[in-house]
């Protein structure tokens, strides 16, 4: 069964798994796409229950697919799914949405994501963001560490917020970037450590480092915290820096690495891209260091002819 | 949030590629001293 085909099959039949009260002709099954990082579609399930108003869940549909694909048990997938479903159902009256345009009831919960400018440029159209050369710091409110949010720990449980969002909230995009920081450094708490220690290598003689957050999970957006770079610089001296991922950044200190190496890790870089990277995951093809003196982002240009100035300053 | 488990493998297995890539770039550049 191919992807398409799974979607369709969960469109005609989901409704037969369900509990035998939604087993009508008033429940609606919908298959929709939404829209992540990198302009990457995945497909999601809603349930819309007769005249139920309110917030509905959306479940994820790829991980279902990737397991029937393992299992070729379309019946044990269809229960999980639904089973799934009604789990989360159960957790989403906690919820209001109505919330999210409260600005005095999210403030607490806004954080900082990074992401890849050019690869987002038309959602970034209606998001506000601030450039930070090719990579473009986004907010997001973070509903499971909200006193409103449901646990929800292991779901996409953000909301990006838009332009729309800000105007009611009545803050400018400073203010919003200002608060995102703050909030993201009490929430994720950065994290500098050896990537050998982090893959527990044997060897302890790291010369590579992983910076991001003790969650490791969108991680690569500590590099904006306030005094982060001085930190490294402080414990590394100067670096180059490799957007491995949304979620870290690698860092390998230009003592150990020539200007022409650069040219090699950007190699590296696009080729785990390619092979190890989710394309919602995926955060940037350009090798970069840090310019202390400007405090900006530069990215190290290929065969190194020149590097690169950028307009905002971290 | 937190990473799933599933999250969290592709997050090992991404570095672990990072690691032996990057080891390679510092081996050949330590035999050419």
């Amino acid at each position: 069964m191919s992807y398409e085909e799974f979607l369709d099959y969960v469109k005609e039949h989901l409704k037969n798994y369900l509990p035998i009260v939604h087993q009508v002709d008033s429940t609606e099954i919908q298959v929709v796409p939404v829209t992540k990082n990198n302009n990457t579609n995945q497909y999601a399930v809603v349930i819309k229950f007769g005249n139920v108003n309110g917030a509905l869940p959306m479940l994820y549909l790829d991980t279902y697919y990737q397991q029937y694909k393992e299992s070729q048990n379309i019946d044990f997938i269809m229960h999980s799914i639904a089973a799934k479903y009604m789990y989360s159902l159960e957790q989403v009256p906690e919820f209001d949405f109505k919330q999210l345009m409260d600005y005095e009831a999210v403030k607490d919960y806004i954080i900082v994501a990074l992401v890849n400018t050019e690869s987002n440029r038309e959602q970034l159209k209606t998001i506000p963001h601030q450039d930070i050369g090719g990579l473009s710091a986004i907010y997001k409110i973070d509903i499971t560490h909200s006193h409103f949010g449901p646990d929800m720990d292991g779901y996409d449980a953000t909301v990006t917020i838009k332009s729309e969002m800000l105007e009611k909230f009545e803050i400018t995009e400073e203010e919003l970037h200002q608060v995102a920081l703050q909030n993201s450094q009490r929430i994720y708490p950065p994290m500098l450590k050896g990537l050998k220690a982090i893959v527990q290598d044997p060897e302890k003689d790291d010369r590579i480092y992983v910076l991001t957050n003790t969650q490791i999970w969108q991680g690569a957006a500590v590099i904006l915290y306030p005094g982060v770079m001085e930190h490294v610089q402080s414990c590394l001296g100067d670096v180059y820096i490799i957007p491995s991922s949304v979620h870290e950044l690698l860092l390998v200190p230009k003592s150990e690495f020539s200007i022409e190496d650069a040219d090699t890790l950007r190699e590296i870089l696009c080729e785990v891209n390619q092979i190890a990277v989710e394309p919602q995951e995926v955060l940037g093809t350009e090798i970069y260091t840090y310019n202390s003196e400007l405090k900006q982002l530069q990215v190290i240009e290929p065969k190194q002819t020149q590097i690169k100035n950028k307009p905002r300053s971290l | 949030m937190k990473p799933t488990e599933k999250e969290k493998q592709r997050t090992m297995r991404r570095l672990e590629l990072y690691l032996k890539k990057i080891q390679e770039v510092l081996g050949k550049k330590e035999e050419g001293k």
